[in-house]
């Protein structure tokens, strides 16, 4: 007998559905092995692919971001390195990650979500399971493991273009000379926030893709099913990736 | 030639791997290549120094400071710090904390001994230096000093007011002699003033009495006095016609005058020409001998005058 619940319950049904979606996901790692070619695939997809769009993304907030802070500088008394030293613990602590992960939740998110919602309404995914093979295992645990892994390597990319772009567009607009940004930067630098930032990118791939990969997962309707999971893919992504950003900075820093 | 996806994943990871600890080995400000040793030194007041200070030689950055940390069995700070490879301490090297922690930074300063010796090895102790002294230690050393000076400076002024309070009590000292004269001539003004009063305020009375009157002139009179005021505009602006016409008056005769000077037209050949007066003098001397020649022969000239033609 079915009982219809409350809507109110829905969060709760839809966390309980993703929790276990992901155990049989973490059940499923033992079978990494077999889909290793859909892993690095799946790598490419999602993290090689990237790197021109975050790159481009990167460079332009480092270059903003310098810009800015310069302009909000107005004392005399406060030295130039100044911005080198804000600007390069905000690439390091919050946009290489925030924005990497902003960017990919609308490009990696959408497309795995596209994928499984396409394969799920077109009943690929039920045929899979027909013929004996773990679905979860073939589609959800390549996505999920590549975007943990290329993550890192994308808020680094991040990172470097960022704080480049930073030093560029200071140093040529004469508002700080490189050596001051540097110096800067230097004086105020503490190795741990770059370890948190990939710790933060690391976390955001999780999130972008196993929220990705749920939503497509379990699309009904249709196309028009595979279209709102694939818009509830990014939006939920985005959000989720503030909270995640929230609660490593309250736990960690 | 197409690359495969693991080596295209492979490369990518190690690149980033490379760049992430190139990047903070690069930001901690430690050499990208070449490595560092450490070396610790063991100070009374780490002065706010903190992991990542600077330590120099000669001004010059050569390492960073590692950590700073007090030790309480032995009552002192231990600083540790990396110092680049390339810069090898000579046994006698000491070093100092110096800098301000607010204005430039607090720093680690090396003092190299002499080069050619045997040099420290890595993880030795660097001791701290006490003779070299910043700015603040100077200041402080200095302080009795200033102290003695500041007292003697009290001790003047202490005598100068002291000075001031004898005259003012001194009753044969020139001050109180002129305070005294000031206190009389304030009297005399006051009793002046008591005695006058009557005489004083009459007068005010009557000054106010005058202003009044005025004021009800100007107010009552004001349309005759705008009146007059407007007639002497007139006059002034007729008056201004006549200095006019003067002017070009004067401006004529002044032409005049020119030609006259110049000796032009009759007036200037009169004015200029000495012979015409020369002549003239002459003419004259002849007219005397004439007349005086009629005074005395009348009748050789009037023989042939007919006195009464009519007869």
């Amino acid at each position: 007998m079915t009982v219809t619940l409350p809507r109110i319950l829905d969060p709760f049904v839809s966390l309980g559905r993703f929790a276990l979606l992901l155990a049989r996901a973490f059940r499923s790692v033992a079978e990494l092995g077999r889909y290793s070619k859909n892993i690095f695939e799946q790598m490419v997809r999602i993290g090689i692919e990237s790197i021109p769009i975050v790159a481009l993304a990167a460079l332009f907030s480092g270059a903003v971001t310098t810009v800015q802070t310069a302009h909000q500088l107005v004392s005399p008394f406060i030295p130039v390195s100044i911005i080198g030293a804000v600007v390069v613990p905000s690439v390091i602590l919050e946009l290489g990650a925030v924005v990497t992960g902003f960017l990919l939740a609308g490009r990696v998110g959408a497309r795995i979500a596209a994928e499984l919602g396409t394969m799920r309404v077109t009943e690929q995914i039920d045929a899979l399971e027909a013929m004996g093979l773990n679905s979860v295992g073939y589609l959800i645990v390549p996505r999920v493991v590549a975007g943990v892994i290329m993550f890192p390597v994308l808020y680094i990319v991040a990172c470097v273009v960022a704080i480049a772009g930073g030093i560029f567009v200071g140093h040529y607009t004469g508002e700080v000379p490189a050596g001051e940004f540097i110096a800067g930067a230097r004086e105020f630098f503490r190795p741990f926030d770059a370890v948190f930032g990939l710790i933060k990118s690391l976390v955001f791939g999780f999130v972008i893709t196993a929220i990705s990969c749920y939503k497509g997962y379990y699309t009904r309707g249709g196309a028009e099913g595979v279209g709102r999971a694939t818009t509830e893919a990014a939006v939920t992504s985005c959000v989720y990736i503030l909270l995640a950003d929230l609660i490593l900075a309250s736990t960690l820093l | 030639m197409k690359y495969s996806n693991e080596l295209k994943v492979g490369v990518a990871i190690v690149l980033a791997v490379v760049a992430f600890v190139l990047g903070t080995r690069y930001f901690k400000d430690v050499p990208l290549l070449t490595g560092m040793y450490d070396m610790y030194t063991e100070v009374q007041d780490a002065k706010g120094l903190i992991p990542g200070n600077p330590v120099r030689v000669n001004g010059v950055k050569v390492g960073s400071v590692r950590s700073v940390e007090y030790r309480q069995e032995a009552g002192l700070v231990h600083v540790a710090f990396r110092i680049n490879n390339r810069v090898s301490l000579p046994e006698g090297t000491s070093c100092s904390i110096t800098g301000i922690d607010a204005l430039t930074g607090v720093r680690i300063e090396l003092e190299l001994a002499p080069a050619g010796g045997p040099t420290l090895p890595p993880g030795s102790l660097v001791p701290a230096s006490s003779g070299d002294e910043d700015f603040a230690s100077e200041l402080v050393a200095r302080a009795p000093l200033l102290v003695d000076r500041v007292d003697s400076v009290l001790f003047g002024i202490e005598g100068t007011i002291g000075d001031v309070r004898q005259m003012a009590f001194d009753p044969s000292s020139d001050l109180r002699m002129s305070m005294a004269a000031l206190r009389q001539s304030a009297n005399t003004l006051n009793t002046l003033l008591r005695e006058e009063k009557s005489n004083i305020s009459s007068i005010l009375a009557n000054v106010d009495t005058l202003t009044g009157d005025l004021s009800q002139l100007t107010s009552e009179k004001g349309d005759s006095i705008g009146v007059a005021i407007s007639r002497l505009n007139a006059s002034m602006a007729s008056m201004e016609q006549t200095m006019a016409s003067l002017q070009a008056t004067t401006t004529k005769l002044d032409g005049i005058l020119q030609r006259i000077d110049d000796g032009s037209g009759t007036l200037g050949r009169l004015v200029n020409d000495p012979e015409l007066y020369v002549r003239l003098d002459s003419l004259l001397t002849s007219v005397d001998g004439l007349v005086s020649d009629f005074k005395n022969n009348p009748r050789r000239y009037l023989r042939e005058m007919k006195i009464v033609d009519l007869f």
